[in-house]
């Protein structure tokens, strides 16, 4: 399942990542941010903008960016 | 100067609390400035170490690592490398870390402690980190870095005494080995970043249940609504006492100067050039500071990044990013600060097209043009429960805020074409703003604004009055004195370019020297009847009494369309060439914005004529 997907509120971990999607400063800033592989995720809220709970931090990035990552 | 006092970075995150710290450890011993070249503000202090050693401090903007993504993180990163024009490369850092966000943070100090410059760690908010739960050993972390740690709570000058024995007790840099490749150093972090944490719960994460509202799809926008509503509603309501005391001591002092000096060229010059153009601006000082209040307030407490969020999705309708609502925000005040805001928008094309059309936004300049002429030419009923001159100001603003949606449409689809970074944005923790630096922040932005009344403004009326005044005209001869001036000359020239568009020979004149400022526009046309008029009785009418004597309905009407386009504004078109780096797209703007003035004043006209106004 994509993180754009993934329930509110329950723990989950990202398992892949397709950073071309991304772009490479997107991709570059999210991965400064802390979005890898092995990173524990929890989805906040959902819509256009998706609000990302991460590690400690709080992240809002779009639905279509969220989809780059699969949570498992 | 041989020995200079050091120069010390403070460098960090956004959001790690950096600004605070650094007004924390200088007080009001700073200036703000720009780097050459580009507008990312340059922060720079004085401090005094405790051994009396002088040292000076800089503010670095903060950025997430040393690959820079945004014109901002690129001056961090230039400095930092020495290769910065105005900037030495410092000789020690003082590196601010959010003790709550400690795992991501901290790969970023381990690429800055890889400088191998003298470091001192400031761990910033401990005590939020402590109310999420979150306990660090921070003598434990100095030993894994190999620098100093200090905990602050800068917002509440916690920790700053032992910062500054820290940061003058820092001779070598650190011995660690930092890993090289980004994987391994974000492990690296990681594992430090467990070793030092001595306790955290989880659970309760604070501001949680806020978020629950502020962002909900339906509470959300409308909370963000009648904060919008209520910022407004408070910068035309409180204004106004203040607007009216200053309007006052102006008038008073004109009065003044007029009963102390004898009538002569020179007290023409101070009273109708100097008091009366500067004092047309200044009278917009209240509202700059009310709506900055605001804006920092939004922006200190951590609302403003949900406020991006939720308007995210009407500004990617027309190609934007939720980041051009700050800027655009901002915008309202001043659009020169406006644009400089700018800077914290990563993509480039999204900054490009929030640039373009950040002038269309009703800036506090325009408000003076809109306030006579409403107040001259629309009546004091009522549309229902609505006043019609709320209207009509309320359809200013809208007509300015679809126009840049409509510009932004048309650029992102044309000139400025390709896909974008998206919207990524740190939603930071909610926290209580704070009153010194609000008040550090808002003194600048005043000064700022007062500078350039000061400066441009009152250069541009004098110029304009002795345009308007000479040569002199025979009082005897019948002959008008703007007829005969040089800028009436000049006026009459360019008099039948805006003719079609309903202007008249006064709006030409005024247009010229409104290029400085838009405001001038009211303090041109008040100098210019000021001059005209001779008879003491007529010179105290207020302008729009005036205007509504000499000018038709639809030629206001015109008039005030034209402004809602009109890029007159030489500060506006100055930062936007420093910021898109030369002309090209600067005579873009003007050249687009004034053609979109000229066909708004022209419908305007035509259609208002039509239909027999």
């Amino acid at each position: 399942m994509t993180l754009d997907e993934w329930p509110t509120d329950t723990p989950g971990t990202i398992s892949g990542a397709d950073w071309d999607a991304l772009g490479l400063s997107a991709a570059r800033r999210l991965r400064a941010m802390g979005f890898e592989t092995g990173a524990a995720v929890e989805l906040i809220r959902k819509g256009g903008v998706v609000v990302v709970r991460l590690g400690r931090m709080t992240i809002a990035l779009r639905a279509t960016q969220a989809a780059a990552f699969s949570i498992a | 100067m041989s020995h200079p006092a050091p120069m010390i970075a403070i460098v960090g995150n956004p959001n790690a609390g950096k600004s605070a710290l650094f007004n924390a450890l200088t007080g009001a011993r700073q200036k703000t400035g720009n780097y050459p070249g580009v507008t990312v503000e340059r922060h720079v202090g004085k401090i005094m170490l405790s051994d009396g050693r002088p040292a000076e401090l800089v503010d670095l903007p903060g950025t997430y690592s040393l690959e820079p993504a945004s014109p901002d993180e690129q001056v961090t990163h230039d400095v930092l490398f020495g290769t910065q024009a105005g900037e030495r490369k410092p000789d020690a850092l003082v590196v601010v870390l959010d003790a709550g966000n400690i795992e991501v943070h901290l790969r970023f100090a381990l690429e800055l402690i890889a400088l191998r410059l003298p470091t001192v760690i400031a761990l910033n908010m401990v005590d939020m980190a402590a109310r999420d739960g979150l306990t660090i050993d921070a003598a434990k972390l100095s030993a894994a870095l190999g620098v100093p740690v200090i905990e602050t709570v800068a917002v509440r000058r916690k920790g700053i005494d032992l910062l500054k024995v820290a940061m003058e007790q820092t001779g070598l840099p650190s011995a660690l080995a930092v890993e090289a490749e980004f994987g391994a150093r974000t492990r690296q972090a990681r594992a430090i970043a467990k070793a030092v944490i001595v306790s955290e719960s989880s659970g309760h994460v604070a501001g949680r249940s806020l978020d629950r509202i502020a962002l909900h799809p339906i509470f959300g926008p409308a909370l963000l609504a009648v904060l919008l509503f209520t910022m407004f509603q408070a910068v035309f309501a409180w204004a106004t006492p203040f607007a009216d005391a200053i309007d006052g001591g102006f008038s008073a002092l004109q009065g003044w100067v007029m009963g102390v000096m004898p009538d002569s060229i020179l007290r023409s010059l101070i009273t109708d050039g100097v008091i009366a153009g500067v004092g047309a601006v200044i009278v917009f000082l209240p509202q700059i500071v009310i709506l900055f209040t605001f804006i920092l307030i939004l922006e200190q407490t951590g609302y403003m990044a949900r406020a991006a969020l939720l308007m995210d999705r009407l500004m990617a309708g027309v190609g934007l990013s939720g980041r051009a609502f700050i800027p655009l925000l901002s915008s309202f005040a001043c659009a020169v600060p406006g644009i400089m805001a700018t800077r914290t928008i990563e993509d480039p094309k999204d900054r490009l097209t929030t640039i373009l059309i950040a002038p269309l936004m009703t800036c506090s300049a325009r408000l003076p043009v809109y306030a006579v002429i409403i107040s001259a030419f629309i009546p004091a009923s009522s549309v229902g429960p609505f006043g019609l001159q709320g209207l009509v100001m309320f359809a200013l603003y809208m007509a300015g805020i679809l126009g840049a949606l409509l510009a932004a449409f048309v650029v992102r689809r044309s000139v400025v074409k390709g896909t974008t970074m998206g919207f990524i944005m740190e939603l930071p923790r909610y926290q209580a703003p704070h009153l010194r630096d609000l008040l550090i922040a808002l003194f600048q932005k005043a000064w700022a604004f007062l500078k350039r009344a000061g400066t441009i403004i009152a250069l541009t009326t004098i110029i304009l009055w002795a345009l308007l005044s000479f040569p002199r005209v025979d009082p005897r001869s019948g002959v008008s004195q703007i007829d005969h001036s040089i800028a009436g000359r000049i006026a009459n020239t360019i008099a039948p370019v805006v003719e079609p568009i309903g202007f008249n020979r006064d709006i030409a004149l005024a247009l010229i020297p409104a290029m400085s400022a838009r405001e001038v526009a009211v303090s041109a046309l008040a100098t210019t009847y000021a001059i005209d008029d001779a008879d003491e009785t007529q010179r105290d009418a207020a302008l729009a009494d005036r205007l509504a004597g000499k000018w038709s309905l639809p030629t206001a009407l015109a008039f005030l369309a034209w402004f809602v386009f009109a890029p007159q504004c030489i500060s506006t078109i100055a930062v936007v060439r420093r910021e898109t780096n030369g002309w090209r797209w600067t005579l873009f703007m003007v050249f687009y914005l004034f053609a979109l003035a000229y066909l708004a004043a022209g419908a305007t006209f035509w259609l208002a004529t039509s239909f027999g106004l």
